[in-house]
């Protein structure tokens, strides 16, 4: 990339952070790299409360009886971390933290396109996890995540209509981030930076967007809809009121399905940075990649009824559904294979960012092809809403989204805050959590197969040892999630400050000091190579000394 | 774009007022494609009410005047017209022309919600309204389906005058702004934004019309 | 792209082609047309024909009013785009309406499903 906006080795630098440390500014910022850190940290405090549910689902699972909790508490319990995880968590992660943190950077431009609409985001965002958790406090809501109908809106005696406007609130901010987004991939790529030059990341948060903007209004009518159902007694759902619950579930898959790509899309992105970083290659089939993020954001609109097999829909269009379900794992292997092609021959460094990106590979894999069994009617028929689904979706948006969001954390964390983080601890953390997270869910596969429902507080007893298994990872995964936010934080005030390209990679936001200045460039970086533009390696025997830079071969070749 | 940019505000972010207009430009447009799908959902609701409850959906229409309905529309088609002239205006900057645009835009906008204001009390002195005291006697039909119609209206024009009365609340802020910036150059783009929202709602009506007021076919 | 306004005369033909079509689509509604039934519903072809009307109206405000020449790419694309998405949820959900076994043979018997379950 070109020589503008190098890092300049002024320790006092002015740079995002010092430039203001007054708590306003801060509340006030119309800065993409600031709103990132905002969100970081109110995402992180939902995890933590998404997490201590899980904790205690695994406690409640640890044996046969139920014991710890009532039911109904125990149903409470798996709603708020459903709730919390998917609506509060993992849709704003990648996107709203890394994404607005980076992707300017990654374009070139001074900011996203509309940096107040950014901001209010944030603040819409921080409303919706603040009624989310008031549901919680006024006793939680024993819905599901799913807000079925015509339990949600007409027999539950819980706060539905509280959790559901934080939802309906919360998707909001995903509509801004989403628009941010696209209009400013759009508009406001720097000279030279082409469409072919963007790194995947990029591609991948365009492909999100577009679930972002299409998908949540539908969402947003549909919780609409089922509180004012609730409050005011006009509904479209209840059978009671000549409504037909399935309708509910249309409108609620239309969003929902897409929005499970809005959890991993990102994650692929991050996982095309790090496989190249780290790789020191240039990302095999480029085009491919970026158009299979396209490919699954579309496909993800026409898969929803998948979710339906069981609901009394249509057996013709649940064929039609099921075809079309296993259409998306093409371009995901698009994805796995030209990862690991990438990988092939090229000069791996496990760092602990590529420690995560080879755990998502692998976990990632299990959720998508567990995904082709529950896409197959038959089979969904035997595994529906049994453990095996739960399961599933967790290696996807765990195995997946979160351990994506940590490697991509770890990845860009120097560039964030201008410290260095303990790599010891980092890659051990990246080892504790794929053990713990297989030790907590392969055994649910098992018990699914085997027929234990989900969302039940008790289980005969043949199936202890298994559910033991599980909760027993279920503390090796915690364990590993505290140790990252300790040193992470650890790295804050004692960490050895980040150079400006701690890893040697390529790509524009490693051009710029860590952290960038508050423009994020001294001055407009005018574009005239791609996103990966790695060292090819000349020689047979790999020796990276006799590597030379790909715009060095060719101009060999020209003179 | 070269004669119209004048003193016109920049936003640090972009490099020029070109880019910005596109920019802000392609915002509003988003914008409204996730406006169509949040409508979408209540079209789809319609539109599998309508078909299974045809009969049901054919007796209750006839309980709303579609000569109010009618009104309605050519309010909204003649505020629709008002608005593409102010903005018209705004470019060209005439700020008189502006301000009694969008003063027009706005008293047919006020006119939509009296008339709709009229509408509703019909409906509830009625006991229309669905819920408890939902009465509806017609031989042969369901009262649940008919219900059903009414669901759906007051959801589907309660949501389409929620975006009225967002439109003038806006044109309010519009006009404010126009006044205290009188010096300057007119900013046309927030004007130029307001409009095709304004367009937007208008074009929701033109479906909700016939859907509502002209269910036909007896 | 750029916000060149039209000459007042194509607002006040817009304007006037709408208020034909709000006759037109009055009227109409007059007329009684076949309903064909399909699955569980029945389409009534009034709809059909009242909401082509409406299309038209509403690519008249698209194309004049909001200056369709006008606007750049990425907002045609997109429209474009949120317009196909939206068919995609109605026609994928109607085809689910369309295809369920009618009401009054719903159930599932010793001889197969689609008889009627009920006494």
């Amino acid at each position: 990339m070109s020589a503008a906006g190098v890092a300049t080795k002024q320790p006092e630098a002015v740079n995002y952070l010092n430039v203001d440390n007054s708590i306003k500014s801060w509340l006030l910022t119309e800065d993409h790299k600031r709103i990132g850190i905002l969100y970081l940290v109110t995402i992180s405090l939902m995890f933590l409360v998404g997490g201590i549910f899980a904790m205690l689902i695994r406690l409640e699972l640890l044996t046969p009886a139920g014991d710890v909790v009532m039911s109904d508490t125990y149903n409470k319990m798996f709603t708020m971390h459903g709730v919390i995880m998917i609506f509060f968590f993992l849709i704003p992660s990648i996107p709203a933290v890394l994404g607005n943190f980076c992707l300017p950077i990654m374009i070139g431009a001074r900011d996203v396109a509309f940096p107040r609409l950014n901001l209010a985001s944030w603040y819409v965002f921080t409303l919706g996890a603040t009624l989310g958790v008031t549901a919680l406090v006024l006793g939680g809501v024993d819905t599901g995540w799913t807000f079925y109908t015509p339990y949600s809106s007409s027999f539950s005696h819980t706060p539905v209509i509280i959790a559901v406007s934080g939802a309906f609130v919360a998707g909001f901010a995903s509509i801004f981030t989403g628009l941010n987004f696209i209009v400013t991939i759009h508009k406001m790529r720097a000279p030279g930076m082409t469409w072919f030059r963007l790194p995947l990341f990029v591609w991948a948060q365009y492909a999100t967007s577009l679930i972002m903007i299409l998908g949540t209004p539908v969402i947003a009518i549909t919780l609409l809809l089922v509180a004012v159902e609730r409050g005011l007694r006009i509904g479209v759902f209840d059978p009671a009121l000549g409504g037909d619950p399935v309708l509910f579930q249309h409108l609620f898959w239309f969003y929902s399905h897409p929005a499970v790509y809005i959890m991993i899309l990102p994650g692929m992105g991050v996982m095309s940075e790090l496989i190249a970083t780290f790789s020191r290659k240039r990302i095999f089939g480029y085009e491919f990649v970026a158009y299979s993020s396209l490919a699954i954001a579309v496909l993800s609109f026409v898969v929803w009824g998948h979710h339906m097999f069981v609901s009394g829909q249509s057996m013709y269009l649940s064929m039609v559904f099921s075809v079309l379900t296993t259409l998306v794992a093409i371009p995901s292997a698009v994805k796995i294979f030209n990862w690991a092609v990438t990988m092939h021959k090229g000069h791996v460094k496990l760092d602990s960012p590529m420690l995560y990106a080879l755990s998502f590979i692998g976990l990632f894999t299990i959720g998508g092809l567990t995904g082709l069994f529950l896409s197959a009617m038959a089979v969904d028929i035997h595994l529906h809403d049994t453990y095996f689904v739960v399961a599933h979706f967790h290696y996807v948006m765990v195995g997946g989204a979160i351990v994506a969001f940590l490697g991509a954390l770890h990845y860009w964390w120097p560039k964030m805050t201008g410290r260095m983080y303990p790599e010891p601890w980092a890659k051990l953390s990246a080892l504790i959590v794929f053990i713990g997270f297989n030790l907590t869910f392969f055994p649910q596969f098992i018990l699914g197969y085997l027929g234990m429902p989900r969302r039940y507080h008790s289980y005969p007893d043949e199936w202890q040892t298994l559910n033991v298994l599980s909760s027993a990872g279920a503390s090796i995964l915690a364990s590993g999630f505290i140790l990252v936010a300790v040193y992470l934080l650890w790295s804050l005030r004692y960490g050895a400050k980040a150079p400006a390209n701690p890893w040697d990679a390529t790509g524009l936001e490693w051009k710029t000091p860590s952290p960038p200045p508050p423009t994020n460039f001294t001055q407009r970086p005018i574009i005239t190579e791609e996103a990966y533009n790695y060292p090819i390696v000349l020689s047979k025997n790999g020796e990276p000394g006799e590597a030379v830079k790909q715009e060095e071969a060719e101009k060999h070749e020209h003179a | 774009m070269s004669t119209h940019e004048g003193d016109l505000h920049v936003g640090h972010q972009f490099e020029d007022a070109e880019q910005q207009l596109d920019s802000y430009s392609a915002g509003m447009w988003l914008f409204l494609v996730t406006e169509v799908l949040f409508f979408g959902g209540l079209f789809l609701a319609y539109i599998i009410y309508r078909t299974r409850y045809t009969e049901a959906f054919v007796a209750a229409h006839h309980e709303l005047d579609w000569q109010l309905g009618g009104l309605n529309t050519v309010i909204l088609i003649t505020s629709s017209l008002t608005m593409a002239l102010g903005v018209r205006a705004a470019v060209l900057n005439r700020m008189k022309a502006v301000l009694g645009w969008l003063g027009l835009t706005f008293l047919c906008a006020g006119g939509f919600m009296v008339v709709k204001y009229i509408e509703y009390s019909a409906k509830f002195e009625h006991n229309l309204f669905p819920g408890p005291n939902f009465e509806f006697h017609h031989a042969g039909i369901d009262p649940g389906q008919a219900q059903m119609f009414f669901n759906l209206y007051f959801a589907m024009t309660g949501l389409h005058g929620a975006h009225v009365l967002i439109g003038m609340i806006t044109m309010i802020i519009l006009v404010i702004r126009l006044w205290v910036m009188r010096k300057q150059r007119i900013d046309f783009i927030p004007i130029e934004l307001t409009g095709l929202y304004w367009h937007f709602v208008d074009l929701v009506w033109i479906f909700l019309f016939p859907l509502f007021y002209l269910v036909g076919g007896n | 792209m750029s916000f060149e306004p039209a000459k007042p005369k194509v607002y006040l033909l817009t304007f006037a082609a709408l208020l034909v079509l709000t006759v037109i689509t009055v009227l109409a509604a007059k007329l009684t047309l076949p309903k064909i039934p399909m699955g569980i519903l029945i389409l009534d072809l009034n709809i059909v024909l009242a909401m082509a009307i409406a299309c038209v109206k509403a690519s008249l405000v698209v194309l004049y009013f909001m200056h369709f020449k006008d606007m750049g790419q990425v907002s045609k694309v997109w429209a474009v785009a949120g317009v196909f998405f939206l068919l995609v949820m109605f026609f994928m959900t109607l085809g689910d309406y369309e295809n369920r076994p009618s009401e009054e043979t719903v159930g599932w018997t010793e001889s197969g499903p689609l008889h009627d379950a009920r006494p």
